[in-house]
Formats: C-alpha cells, sequence, structure tokens
C-alpha cells in the first residue's frame, strides 16, 4: 500500500494547509488504499530524512514536493500508477 | 551504500594523512609546541618545517612565503583584510568579480563598510572574466585584485595568469583564492604571477580546520590574530601541528595523483553528460573546456533543485544545489545568477563533484536514480512555484 507522509511546521503555514488539503482529497479519491501519515518537524522519525524542507509530501520514498504543494492530478496519477492493477 | 558527490564541499580525510597525523598526536616522540626551546618543541618544530617545505616545494614558493592558518576562510580574510590594513591608504580601491566565494565577498563587504571602495566585475554565461575588465576596473588607488583559480560552484577555471601579468604590470597585488584548485591543477605561484593565494587541506583529502595563504616576499601584510611571533608574526597562536602534517601530506599526495585524477574525472564526466543528452531541457552550466573536470552543473529545467538533492540524498546519493537556503527565503545561487541564469533555471541546478575514489559505477547509478528523480519531479511541481516563498511562509531547515 503506497504511503503518504506530510511534513509540516509546528505552526502550519498557508502552504501545509494547502498540502493538508490535498492529501485529503487523495484519501478521499483512493478510499482504504493508502497509508497517510502526518508529522510535525519536531517529530523524532523526522530525523531519518535529513534536511527537511516543509511541506514535505512524500510517496513512499518519493518526495514529491519540498517547500511547496505538488499538483494534484500529476500527484494523483503517480499514486495510481503504484497502486495493485485491478484484474 | 552512499554514494558521495559533494567533493567540492569537503572530501574524505586519506587513510595515509591520518597515518601522517596520528604520528605526530600518537607516534613515539612527545608532541611538543614548536615555539619550546628544549628537545621535544624543537623536534616538533621540525615535522612543521618539513610540512611548509612540501607545501612550499608543490607551490613554487618559498617556505618562509607560506603562512599556514585555521583553513581557507581565514586565509583569504587575511589576505584581503591583512592587505587592507597593512597599505597605509585610507580608502583603497579593491577589485574582485562576481562569482567569488562568501569568503571573499563578504570579507569585501566588511572593507566596503570600513570605507574601501569595492568594483566586482562582472563574468560571462560561463563564469569566465574577462582579463581586459579587470584591466579596465584598475584605478590610481586600486590597492588588490582578487579573483578566484577554479570556481567553487561550476567548476570555471579563471585566467589566473593572463591577470597576474596585467597586475604586475600595473603594480596592483593579486590575490588568487585557489581552495578548489590546489591539489587538482597545476598552481605555481610564480608563473600565476601572484602575490597572496588561499588554499584549504579539506579540499583535497586532508583535514578540515587547516589551510594556508602564500604571502610573496615583500607583499605588505598586517595580522588578524595578534598574540606570539608564530607564523612570521602573521597568524598568532600555537600552530595546529598535527593539521599541518596532514595537509601537507594530502597536498603530496595529492599532487602524485594530479594528472591520473584529471584522466579519471574527464572519463567520469562523460557519464554524467548523459544527462544532458538524456533528458530534455537541461543545461550545462560550466564552461565546456575550461572547467575543472570533477566538478558537473547542471540545471534541470522545470525541476526543483533542492528537491532533486532531496530525493537523491534519500536514495544515498549525497550532492548538492547550488541554492542557499535560508530561513523564509529560497535564494538562487549568486554565481548562477552573475552567469545570467534566471530564478528558474538557477533554481534547478545542482552540482555532482567528483573525487579520486569515485567509481564509473557510482556515476552511473547516480545518472540512472536521477533521471527517474527528474521525470517524476516534473510532473508533480508547478514551473511557477520553482523557488517562490512567501514572506509569510514558517519554512525552514531543520538537520
Amino acid at each position: 500500500m503506497p504511503k503518504i507522509t506530510l511534513i509540516v511546521t509546528p505552526k502550519k503555514c498557508h502552504k501545509c494547509l494547502q498540502c493538508e488539503d490535498l492529501v485529503a482529497r487523495l484519501l478521499e479519491q483512493f478510499p482504504g488504499q493508502l497509508e497517510f501519515v502526518e508529522l510535525d518537524t519536531t517529530a523524532e522519525e523526522v530525523q531519518q530524512f535529513g534536511v527537511v524542507l516543509p511541506p514535505m509530501l512524500l510517496v513512499d520514498d518519493f518526495i514529491a514536493a519540498a517547500g511547496k504543494v505538488p499538483i494534484y492530478d500529476a500527484l494523483a496519477k503517480l499514486i495510481a500508477a503504484k497502486l495493485p492493477k485491478e484484474s | 551504500m552512499t554514494i558521495y558527490l559533494d567533493h567540492n564541499a569537503t572530501t574524505q580525510l586519506r587513510p595515509e594523512v591520518w597515518d601522517a597525523m596520528a604520528s605526530v598526536e600518537f607516534g613515539t616522540e612527545l608532541r611538543g609546541n614548536p615555539s619550546s626551546v628544549h628537545r621535544v618543541g624543537v623536534a616538533t618544530m621540525r615535522q612543521m618545517a618539513a610540512a611548509r617545505h612540501t607545501v612550499a616545494g608543490i607551490l613554487g614558493a618559498q617556505d618562509k612565503e607560506i603562512v599556514f592558518t585555521g583553513g581557507g576562510s581565514e586565509a583569504i580574510n587575511l589576505a584581503l583584510q591583512g592587505v587592507v590594513r597593512a597599505c597605509g591608504k585610507p580608502n583603497p580601491h579593491l577589485i574582485s568579480t562576481t562569482v567569488e566565494h562568501h569568503a571573499v565577498l563578504h570579507a569585501l563587504e566588511s572593507l566596503a563598510a570600513q570605507g574601501c571602495s569595492v568594483t566586482l566585475c562582472p563574468v560571462d554565461v560561463t563564469g569566465r572574466v574577462d582579463p581586459q575588465a579587470i584591466a579596465e576596473a584598475i584605478t590610481p588607488d586600486t590597492l588588490l585584485v582578487s579573483v578566484m583559480f577554479v570556481n567553487n560552484e561550476v567548476g570555471t577555471i579563471q585566467p589566473i595568469a593572463q591577470i597576474g601579468a596585467l597586475c604586475r604590470e600595473r603594480g596592483v597585488l593579486l590575490h588568487v583564492d585557489a581552495v578548489q584548485a590546489v591539489g587538482k591543477l597545476r598552481v605555481d605561484v610564480a608563473d600565476l604571477q601572484c602575490d597572496l593565494l588561499s588554499f584549504s587541506a579539506h579540499k583535497f583529502g586532508g583535514p578540515q580546520g587547516v589551510g594556508g595563504l602564500y604571502v610573496r616576499q615583500g607583499t605588505p601584510l598586517a595580522p588578524l590574530v595578534h598574540g606570539g611571533p608564530q607564523e612570521w608574526k602573521l597568524r598568532a597562536g600555537t600552530q595546529n601541528i598535527a593539521g599541518i602534517v596532514g595537509l601537507a601530506e594530502a597536498l603530496r599526495l595529492a599532487e602524485q595523483e594530479r594528472e591520473g585524477n584529471l584522466e579519471h574525472w574527464l572519463q567520469l564526466r562523460e557519464i554524467l553528460y548523459r544527462l544532458p543528452r538524456e533528458l530534455e531541457a537541461v543545461r550545462v552550466n560550466s564552461h565546456p573546456d575550461l572547467t575543472l573536470p570533477n566538478v558537473v552543473n547542471l540545471t534541470f529545467m522545470y525541476c526543483d533543485g533542492m528537491a532533486l538533492c532531496m530525493n537523491l540524498s534519500m536514495r544515498g546519493i549525497c550532492i548538492s544545489t547550488s541554492s542557499a537556503c535560508t530561513a523564509g527565503d529560497l535564494s538562487p545561487s549568486h554565481v548562477l545568477k552573475a552567469m545570467g541564469l534566471s530564478d528558474m533555471a538557477a533554481h534547478g541546478a545542482v552540482r555532482f563533484s567528483m573525487g579520486r575514489s569515485t567509481t564509473a559505477e557510482e556515476v552511473e547509478q547516480t545518472v540512472a536514480v536521477t533521471k527517474e528523480i527528474v521525470e517524476n519531479l516534473r510532473l508533480v511541481t508547478h514551473p511557477d512555484d520553482i523557488g517562490k516563498c512567501k514572506d509569510d511562509c514558517p519554512c525552514f531547515l531543520t538537520g
């Protein structure tokens, strides 16, 4: 199952909020097919990423956006390609 | 496994260099203060003198023309500020270029704040300065010209010998920031006709925190650090003996291997050049010929260089972005901007810098992974968002 990780600042900026909305839409478009984790930059797990430029949105280990809001349609297409094909 | 392609930022300490440094710290002889007059101090002083002799020999200088410092930035600051302090003129004029390292640019800013006038000469699209532009900038008040030998971001080699000849002819001092050149290119201070030349050990397999400045005999220079008479009274403080011995050993080895390394990098560079051939809209930012071949700076248009760099890091590949990022601001590289690149092109730039240990397999893998990431990033990043960061955005970097 593709995993979406969203890293935001503790005091979320407008781009963090836009990314949250974008992830909500993705979860709606792919119900039950995505794992989602939201972390703020103070979380211990964030250290593994080294340099972090929030909002940072990852699909598995691909950083789709760092400091920006990614394009929704392109991201949805990328995620769809990762889902198991329906027989 | 990590693929390290950020050798222009720092190289790994060579084991042979570590052995040489360890023999100073943990060898059979005690390590003393080289200024002490007892046998331990004298033995330590001899180790330092041998290291100085090695460095001077490689640079074509005399032993007494080498001043060891705490690194490249300190050497550069000693050169620029030291010359101004020693000149005795109230408001001297200084000349440099727009693509210098921040160690030079910020030192010049500080001197300008103290009353010096500064002219920064422009560069062409490859980052080269025209010696004629330097010649035209010289005025009767010009004290010093400072030009880097090799650009740290794009690798472009400057026409230092030509600039040296014209400075000598016009009676103006020349400082060369050779931090990226020493240990990689042949550097001979007589051929370059420079008066001051700075270098740093960790750029050629030596330890961090030690560097040096060549000071041609008779060059007026005042110290920045006052105290004891060390380093010909130009840099007070007990010397970093292990660091100095390490610097000399690293430089000796780098000099021995210099031609082989250049050959090796030329071959590896061809592999990296597959990126502009196989991907759309990729610009090679370095000069096509007059470039140190260990560096390839590429702009991937419509791709955020910072995101590319971070993705490569996630995949174990360490490169560098040309953009500096500070709180609330994503500033494009001043070097690429000075070369005429747009903000968007500068934000899409990354630097691959190879070392002596870099292998063809590592570069092949880097090319394959970079292609995959660039293609995906171009899909999901809105081109207009690249490099944009509004003032109200609290974004920042964490380690």
